[in-house]
């Protein structure tokens, strides 16, 4: 029983981060009606920067994670301005490939300036471990879940009770009538967008503790974040927040009570019934 | 059709029989050199290892041709052809290829990861072209291949090695070993290690408590950890390379864990490592083919130029290009087709082969090096001390608490 | 002049270089060397984009899972070669057969969907396969993948010394591959794959079966592309899960040469391989070691260029071009004809 719980919790604290980096992908979904493939390589690109402003500055990289999501949020207004705008109104395999394609030269363009080595940036909490009662729980990963969760947190306040979160959501839901009230759809696809990305990159810096980082890293975290934000609903940010964890406990309990190399066999195989059976998802619009 | 265009494609046609005239003349090479390929991982999560055999195998061409080169060529320079094989079976096979059709070497030596040499020697096979790996997994040697030389152990025997050894070490220190757990990286080197453990532990009598495979490339250990906290075992066995090795060290220990460790050599032998764990890695165990401590003067110029200790992949693949070398002088020819034969006669009992475990290198018809067998090595104080079998030994074992 | 170039003759001599030009490299490149080494794969992906383009560039249906069948094909041959020894052409047949019954496996929870779904979908298709294929090493031998047992020279097992052997045999899987999706287009299934790729609901009501209409068109597909892979599992000679189902190995290339030369086109697909793989080699010539990347960089930066320029690829806006001057000179000719009438 014990080992149940142990594997459920440790679950949850796995799902709290992919809450976070799917809510960005879903979100842009939802808003700007595109999904983002590079999303994955917007992760690495935050556990890079982060890495290297903890080089410099020896700062914990949790606390450098607004600081990461400013930068990761710059980069990607520029990416949506100035490459996915072009594409809104394109064929849909126009869309897909400009975004795989975008995640193609993210993905060199840190192995030509990084190099393929693995780093990592252990910090003085990295091997510690919290114990309580018989479970036992990384305090990396504890730290990690709590921080997305308040960005989280931090998120639905912006969408719910400012004005331009209100203004997105507005596009999301009709974008002419939004027009119509005065709100700028372009630019709020840029914030979508920026917005998606940056909260990706942020829960890079989250991770870096406890995660190797390296230029192909995204790719592991790739279907896993499709599946999360599938599973809730494209463009439901609840949605995604609730199969991140969902997510996480399957994927958990999969690899303590099946063999580790079959650990993301159920996480597909749910992902194809979600896409036959509730395409909308759990929670979606 | 236009004029304009006829002339194009004459100019076209013009370009294109210049071209494939002249190729041919810009392939003769130096009459006194010879070429040899190193295709090892140079990029990717592989690279330590393939970096540093480059070293060493540069130090090594370096120390030959210093010496007079290659007697049997007349003094022929050793050229060293490095390739990066990438860290994936295909690129390594393809860059294998590539190196084959652009250049005239006369053997290959690489790729380090059991998987990458697996498809490189199927090109080089095809090919007649010998090719010179310290690569372990049983597969290698089982093809029939007759132009495939193995300077290690076969992965079977190292990991009935690991049961062997950490059993025979148990003893001694007064530590009973009943029940083991394995752990190991799901790639060629890893699974067929694994299957070498397992056998032998059944056959000792040992209870394999867990036998656990993960992906290359694992992020995560955690469940992989709390599998084997169920499992109790009194030692651990972890087949792993880099990344994997730190990940699975860092979580046990984080997770409390002090159950003692066998490696099975890759991730666990390299300066990497220590660097990356600092003094958690005092007592750890870890199986091995060869270690820098019987590494005489190549291991003394490979630390002063690289700043770290030789590891075993580098000396090792060193030893590939003397074993090539000797070939060469037993031939009396760089032609790679006379070479294969030539280099299963050689039999070399000097200095560096003989810093291998088993003194030499004298292989058998399927290329396999009959005279080597595993070592047991152990970090002790910051270095990794050869301490079993005791014609090998340069320290005492201890039992890690 | 445009009239005259499409003109019965000048249609004989295109073909008649076109069949030159392919027949061209075996005739005068080494058969061990290194371009009749690329030839192949050249054609490969060729015939790999021609075959995803049934149904990705006629109907729209935009799969990045086609390492599926690839895989699924190029293991089939193999294993039946080794555990049996039947000849890799007999294996190649069975290898269409498995890719085309999986692609009916794929098809119930995938058909309903649309657009970004459907991509999705098929990226976990081939995923699922890629981790089964690893997990089951007792007959796949997993990760350490398969070798192709070495026979030596020998038509009969679809092995041979040099390359001269390959490059003919993919020349007329090319060709196959080329013919099938010439007579999908021309005839009914194409009509209707044109139909719903424009819109599904619309089809529907002018009388299609979308579902019959993209279920064969998915199985022709699937089909041929598991037969290149017994093709590429044979000239390889090595196979694993992680190239043979892999996403950016195999599943994004076959797409990307495909886009590049021109979506929906016949010979769109050659186009495509004819440039990106001979620059695929090169740039892994030239830019070794430390800058290996760079041939990914270039890649992805020439995909987005061409997506931002001309997301129909490179014979469409040839077409265009050739569309653009007929009209002007149709116009010229209809002023000078007004002008002497004057």
């Amino acid at each position: 029983m014990t080992n149940l719980l142990q594997a459920i919790f440790n679950g949850m604290l796995t799902g709290g981060v992919y809450a976070v980096v799917s809510v960005g992908l879903s979100l842009v979904f939802g808003i700007v009606d595109v999904v983002n493939f590079a999303q994955p390589e917007f992760l690495m690109m935050g556990m890079f920067v982060a890495y290297f402003m903890v080089l410099m500055s020896g700062l914990d990289p949790i606390l450098l994670s607004p600081l990461v999501f400013l930068v990761v949020f710059v980069f990607g207004a520029i990416v949506q301005k100035v490459l996915i705008e072009r594409v809104l109104n394109a064929p849909l395999v126009a869309q897909i490939f400009l975004t795989v394609a975008v995640a193609m030269v993210m993905t060199s363009a840190a192995q030509l300036l990084f190099g393929a080595d693995f780093r990592s940036s252990p910090t003085f909490y990295t091997t510690i471990a919290v114990h309580v009662g018989p479970f036992q729980f990384s305090l990396p990963q504890i730290l990690a879940f709590v921080v997305s969760g308040s960005m989280a947190a931090i998120l639905w306040a912006f969408m719910e009770w400012t004005d331009v979160g209100r203004a997105i959501r507005a596009t999301a839901q009709n974008r002419t009538a939004a027009v119509l009230v005065g709100v700028n759809p372009y630019r709020m696809y840029v914030l979508a967008f920026a917005i998606g990305t940056g909260l990706a990159g942020a829960a890079g810096a989250v991770i870096l503790p406890y995660s190797y980082v390296f230029p192909t890293i995204g790719h592991d975290w790739g279907l896993i974040m499709f599946t999360v934000v599938v599973l809730g609903g494209l463009g439901s940010v609840p949605g995604a927040l609730v199969a991140g964890l969902v997510i996480g406990v399957i994927q958990s309990l999969t690899s303590v009570y099946l063999p580790t190399q079959l650990q993301n066999l159920v996480v597909f195989i749910v992902f194809l019934l979600t896409l036959a059976y509730r395409p909308a998802g759990l929670l979606g619009r | 059709m236009l004029p304009k265009q006829h002339r194009w494609v004459k100019l076209l046609g013009i370009a294109m029989l210049v071209g494939l005239l002249l190729a041919p003349a810009l392939q003769a090479q130096a009459a006194s050199e010879v070429k040899i390929g190193l295709v090892v991982p140079l990029t990717g999560k592989l690279a330590p290892f393939g970096q540093s055999s480059l070293a060493a195998c540069e130090i090594a061409a370096d120390f030959i041709n210093k010496a007079g080169g290659v007697k049997g060529l007349g003094g022929a320079k050793v050229v060293l052809l490095p390739v990066d094989s990438g860290s994936d079976p295909t690129s390594a096979g393809s860059a294998t290829q590539r190196l084959l059709s652009r250049e005239k070497v006369a053997a290959v030596i690489g790729c380090f990861a059991s998987s990458l040499s697996l498809a490189a020697s199927e090109v080089t096979e095809r090919s007649r072209v010998p090719f010179l790996t310290m690569s372990f997994t049983d597969k290698l040697t089982e093809r029939g291949f007759k132009y495939l030389f193995q300077v290690v152990p076969k992965a079977t025997d190292i990991g009935a090695g690991q049961v062997i050894q950490a059993v025979d070490i148990g003893k001694k220190t007064g530590n009973p070993v009943k029940r083991i757990a394995i752990l190991y990286e799901d790639t060629a080197y890893g699974s067929s290690q694994a299957d070498g453990l397992a056998d032998e532990a059944k056959k000792m009598g040992l209870e394999v408590a867990l036998k656990e495979g993960y992906p290359a490339g694992i992020t995560d250990v955690t469940s992989i950890v709390q599998k084997l906290r169920m499992a109790n075992a009194d030692i651990v066995f972890p087949v792993s390379y880099f990344t994997d090795a730190v990940l699975i060290i860092r979580s046990m220990r984080q997770a409390g864990l002090k159950t003692p460790i066998f490696g099975g050599a890759a991730g666990y032998v390299i300066q990497e490592f220590r660097e990356a764990l600092g003094d958690q890695v005092e007592g750890i165990l870890s199986i091995n083919t060869s270690n820098y401590d019987h590494y005489g003067e190549l291991g003394e110029a490979y630390r002063n130029k690289v700043k770290k200790f030789m590891p075993h992949e580098a000396f090792e693949h060193a030893v590939c290009l003397y074993a090539a070398v000797a070939g060469m002088d037993e031939a009396k020819s760089a032609d790679p087709e006379k070479l294969g034969p030539a280099i299963h006669k050689i039999h070399m009992t000097t200095m560096p082969a003989a810093g291998l475990p088993g003194g030499g290198v004298k292989f058998d018809q399927t290329g396999l090096n009959t005279l080597a067998h595993p070592i047991t090595a152990q970090w002790q104080k910051g270095e990794m001390v050869s301490v079993w079998p005791a014609s090998y030994a340069k320290g005492e074992a201890y039992w890690p608490k | 002049m445009y009239a005259r170039l499409n003109s019965h003759p000048f249609k004989i001599v295109r073909w008649a270089l076109l069949a030159l030009l392919l027949i061209l490299p075996p005739l005068i490149f080494e058969n061990r060397g290194y371009y009749l080494r690329i030839s192949p794969l050249v054609l490969m992906f060729a015939g790999l984009g021609g075959a995803w383009n049934i149904i990705g560039g006629f109907a729209n249906q935009v799969s990045l899972g086609h390492a599926a069948f690839f895989g699924a094909g190029a293991y089939t041959s193999t294993l039946l070669f080794k555990f049996t020894g039947i000849s890799p052409w007999v294996g190649m047949m069975a290898a269409g057969g498995v890719a085309g019954i999986l692609s009916l496996v794929i098809a119930v929870p995938t058909f309903r969907l649309r657009g970004h779904y459907f991509a999705l979908g098929t990226i976990a298709f081939a995923e699922i396969l890629r981790v089964l294929f690893l997990y089951f090493k007792g007959i796949t031998e997993g990760p350490v993948g398969l070798c192709v047992p070495f026979v030596g020279h020998s038509i009969w097992v679809f092995q041979f010394h040099g390359n001269v052997g390959y490059y003919l045999t993919a020349l007329a899987l090319l060709c196959l591959t080329f013919f099938v999706a010439y007579r999908v287009k021309m005839g009914r299934l194409g009509y209707q794959l044109r139909a719903l790729s424009s819109s599904h609901e619309a089809a529907e009501v002018v009388g299609v079966d979308t579902y019959r209409a993209k279920l064969w068109a998915s199985i022709l597909s699937s089909v041929l592309t598991g037969a290149w892979g017994t093709f590429y599992a044979q000239y390889l000679c090595f196979i694993d899960p992680d190239t043979v189902f892999g996403f950016w190995t195999f599943s994004v290339k076959i797409a990307m040469v495909v886009i590049l030369g021109g979506l929906g086109t016949i010979w769109g697909p050659l186009v495509g391989a004819l440039i990106l793989i001979p620059l695929d080699e090169w740039t892994n010539v030239v830019f070794t070691g430390n800058l290996a990347a760079v041939s990914r960089l270039i890649y992805g930066g020439l995909l987005i260029g061409l997506i931002l320029w001309q997301p129909r690829g490179l014979l469409y806006w040839l077409s265009q071009v050739v569309e653009r001057r007929r009209q002007n000179e149709i116009r010229m000719a209809s002023t000078k004809m007004e002008a002497s009438h004057e």
